[in-house]
């Protein structure tokens, strides 16, 4: 099969030209304009995939024609998105990516007001409106207008740089495989404003052509960063996916380390910090995680596998995802935030992400995604 | 009552309200279609001040990407300045974002071939077939493009251009007090840098704010040009100039604060064309006689084409004229800058054969072969078209008919012509004559005709 799309719940997703087109764009971002709430901005952010470009622009000619005005940040990674949506009080924001997909897909992510993923009622309410296609278009007196916003990633650290000691990073020797994604941006950023002293390898972000797969397997964590972890001497790899949503670590001897254990790791580093002592997890993964959230008097929290259900359980005062929240409200919400979680790893502060949740929704997509090929 | 056109897909090109009429996904559509036709390769794009503008540059973006081509962003710019630029830089065809002299809630999609040229009729029908098979061309992921802003490079090269035919050192020595209407469109700035910063005139312009709307009916028009008028005369202007959205029509306003007639700017163009320019005359069939008096002057033929700058263009073209236009719309065709309507190269004549005769604009008006001009509409109903153009032929039957558009019939010394809208279910009649009351008898004879 060399042509797909799917539309769901989740968002739109598809091979550009083959299954995704411009059309299905504008009428999901028109879909999205007709949903949220008008009178407040839509942040809009990109991977660094081309067909970006067009989609970008269909999206953008959408939200101004349903009369929002449009915040563009630019190629920047989805938490980017995620963190400036409050940051800025927008009703809410889009990120075009199709993350850890092969580079000939593309998506478009879909955020509400505080920058979390809509719920499964929301996300069915804009599927309805899509399907529906009776858009709420303004009149020419009404529209939107855009602004272009070139600093979106130099706030995120700031804010990340509030929580977090980013200059106690300087001993640590890490290095990180950007898979030609926004995380390079971000990690060449945090060098020269913090003198972390990544070494990035697979930095080079032309949309084009990628090193390989950008998916956060512990097999691909080993083929590319395994054989630099002993020569290099580093304590840490990470392998960031192309929207740096995902993120996947190498121990000190080149081993992948499963993304099963990336959740108990930071449930046993943050529970003790943290107010809430609730941790939300897919049925599928590790029963480790039981283990480790007993020693600290917490409980786990079961719910059906991807990333729509661990937002669903969330709700507004529970799960870890959400009391770690808590503990960093002044850093804004983002409920994955590879970059975040990538300091937390050795930093011990107190921001998480990648719940292991989204670890398996990744592997499913991925096979999907690499059958579809 | 008349049907409403809110939106109208056609061989011209897209025009609609903006509001769920003219959408951004139909914009990006229209634009694929376009990008398909044309090629992957290079596709310049501009628009007007309307408010849309920026929604639909986008929309079109969308589209032109999706089809695999690169997108050259000219911004805010005049449409002539455009296909100038098209032609110059050997790109595969362009797009205009402008409805022209439409109200600010429309919007359209003006289209250019390679040579920066309105498409032709094989062109108009073959895309628009493309765009009913929806069978675009869809770029893959590596051969996506991006959006390139060149926002100096056009004005530049369209200034120099009209600048190379007409004698600027002239007019500059001449220090003309010019008042201008700039309809705060897309010429707003470049209008103000050409006539003061350029051939140094001393200028007094109005509504040159292109972050503004429209502040009068946006087709330059004697009735829509008072203010432009009374800044003449109170400023003591030499001559005040009127502009459309979009920079291709003008009207002018000679030193009394008088508007002229079209069809007069017009003839001043030609006549001062014609001067040094080798060539023919094309005009619409509706434009005055006084061209062919003129072409006569100077030993020149004219050609008639049905209403419509694209086809007057075509038969310029097929013949290699000098100059060319429509005398109703204000257009003014000279192929030496460009093949296209454009109003700077207008201004330029006309400053052009003041400066070298050392006449005022009402002098000039006044050695112009004089007719009588008239028209007016007549609503039909819908089947009696034809038996309607039928009795008015047979009821002239001493004149020369022509039927290439509408009907006109055509005596030595009088004309009239008759001609449905495209949009509305409404005729058009036009008539001239040498005198007044010759064009007044005339006029009220067809009337009676078409009315009983």
């Amino acid at each position: 099969m060399n042509s797909a799309l799917r539309i769901s719940h989740v968002g739109l997703r598809g091979i550009v030209g083959k299954g995704l087109t411009a059309t299905h764009v504008m009428d999901f971002a028109a879909a999205f304009g007709t949903f949220l709430e008008p009178g407040r901005p839509v942040v809009l952010g990109r991977d660094p995939r081309l067909s970006g470009n067009m989609i970008r622009e269909g999206v953008v000619a959408s939200l101004l024609g349903c009369g929002h005005d449009v915040i563009d940040l630019g190629v920047v990674s989805t938490p980017v998105v995620q963190h400036a949506i409050q940051r800025l009080d927008a009703a809410g924001g889009i990120a075009i990516s199709a993350s850890h997909n092969t580079i000939d897909w593309n998506a478009l992510r879909f955020f509400g007001p505080s920058g979390i993923y809509l719920n499964t009622a929301e996300a069915g309410e804009l599927l309805d409106i899509y399907h529906l296609r009776r858009f709420r278009y303004e009149e020419w007196n009404r529209l939107g207008k855009l602004k272009v916003v070139d600093t979106a990633i130099d706030a995120y650290l700031d804010e990340i740089a509030r929580v977090f000691d980013l200059e106690s990073l300087r001993p640590l020797k890490v290095v990180v495989d950007c898979c030609n994604g926004t995380s390079a941006l971000i990690l060449r950023r945090m060098n020269e404003r913090f003198g972390c002293g990544f070494i990035l390898i697979n930095e080079r972000v032309d949309g084009r052509t990628v090193a390989h797969t950008p998916n956060t397997s512990a097999s691909i964590v080993e083929l590319q960063l395994g054989p630099l972890m002993k020569p290099l001497g580093a304590d840490a790899g990470f392998l960031f996916d192309m929207d740096a949503d995902r993120v996947a670590l190498a121990d000190e001897q080149g081993r992948g380390i499963s993304e099963e254990l990336i959740l108990p790791m930071l449930a046993d580093h943050l529970l003790p910090l943290s107010a809430g002592k609730l941790v939300i997890a897919n049925l599928s993964s590790t029963a480790l995680l039981e283990d480790v959230v007993a020693r600290h008097g917490g409980r786990v929290l079961r719910v059906p596998v991807g990333r729509q259900a661990a937002i669903d359980g969330g709700g507004d005062d529970a799960a870890v995802p959400v009391c770690l929240r808590r503990d960093c409200e002044h850093v804004g919400d983002s409920d994955d935030d590879a970059a975040a979680g990538a300091i937390c790893e050795r930093d011990f502060g107190g921001l998480s992400a990648t719940p292991d949740s989204e670890g398996r929704d990744s592997a499913d997509e991925f096979e999907y995604s690499s059958a579809a090929d | 009552m008349a049907r409403q056109h809110l939106l109208k897909v056609g061989v011209s090109g897209v025009r609609g309200v903006i509001g769920g009429f003219l959408t951004p996904a139909l914009g990006a559509s229209y634009a694929q279609a376009f990008g398909t036709y044309v090629g992957k390769g290079r596709v310049v794009i501009g628009r007007d001040t309307r408010t849309s503008g920026e929604m639909l540059t986008h929309a079109v973006n969308c589209g032109l990407l999706a089809a695999g081509c690169e997108v050259i962003d000219l911004g805010v710019i005049p449409t002539p300045t455009i296909q100038i630029y098209i032609a110059h830089t050997r790109a595969r065809g362009g797009m205009a974002l402008t409805a022209s002299h439409n109200p600010p809630e429309y919007n359209a999609l003006k289209l250019f071939n390679r040579e920066g040229q309105f498409f032709n009729q094989y062109e108009r029908t073959e895309l628009l077939d493309l765009f009913h098979q929806s069978d675009f061309a869809r770029a893959g992921n590596d051969e996506i493009r991006g959006v390139r802003q060149d926002l100096t490079t056009a004005p530049a090269l369209h200034l120099a251009r009209v600048l190379s035919k007409v004698d600027a050192d002239a007019i500059r020595r001449r220090r003309f007090r010019v008042a201008l209407d700039g309809v705060n469109g897309a010429g707003s700035e470049l209008s103000v840098r050409f006539l003061q910063g350029v051939l140094g005139t001393q200028l007094e312009a109005i509504s040159v704010d292109p972050t503004k709307v429209f502040p009068r009916i946006a087709e330059p028009r004697p009735d829509t040009l008072t203010e432009l008028a009374e800044l003449v005369r109170r400023s003591g202007s030499d001559v005040g100039f009127g502009q459309d959205p979009d920079g291709d029509r003008l009207a002018v306003c000679d030193e009394t604060g008088r508007v002229l007639d079209n069809d007069d700017v017009l003839a001043l163009a030609v006549h001062r064309a014609l001067a040094f320019t080798p060539g023919d005359v094309v005009v619409n069939l509706t434009t005055s006689a006084a061209i062919d008096d003129i072409a006569m002057a100077h030993g020149r033929k004219v050609y008639r084409t049905p209403v419509g700058a694209a086809n007057v263009v075509e038969m310029m073209q097929a013949v290699g004229a000098a100059i060319g236009g429509e005398g109703s719309s204000g257009g003014i065709i000279y192929p030496a800058v460009h093949l296209c309507r454009d109003s700077y190269t207008a201004m330029a004549l006309v400053l052009d054969l003041m400066a070298e005769t050392g006449k005022t604009v009402s002098q000039l008006v006044a050695e112009l072969p004089r007719y009588t001009r008239l028209s007016g509409k007549v609503a039909f109903e819908h089947g009696r078209l034809g038996t309607l153009m039928q009795s008015l032929e047979e009821g002239f039957p001493d004149a020369e008919t022509n039927r290439m558009d509408g009907l006109k019939l055509s005596w030595a010394d009088r004309w009239l012509h008759v001609r449905s809208s495209n949009t509305e279910p409404l005729l058009r009649l036009a008539v001239e004559a040498r005198t007044a009351e010759a064009a007044q008898a005339l006029f009220d004879d067809a009337w009676r005709q078409l009315t009983n």
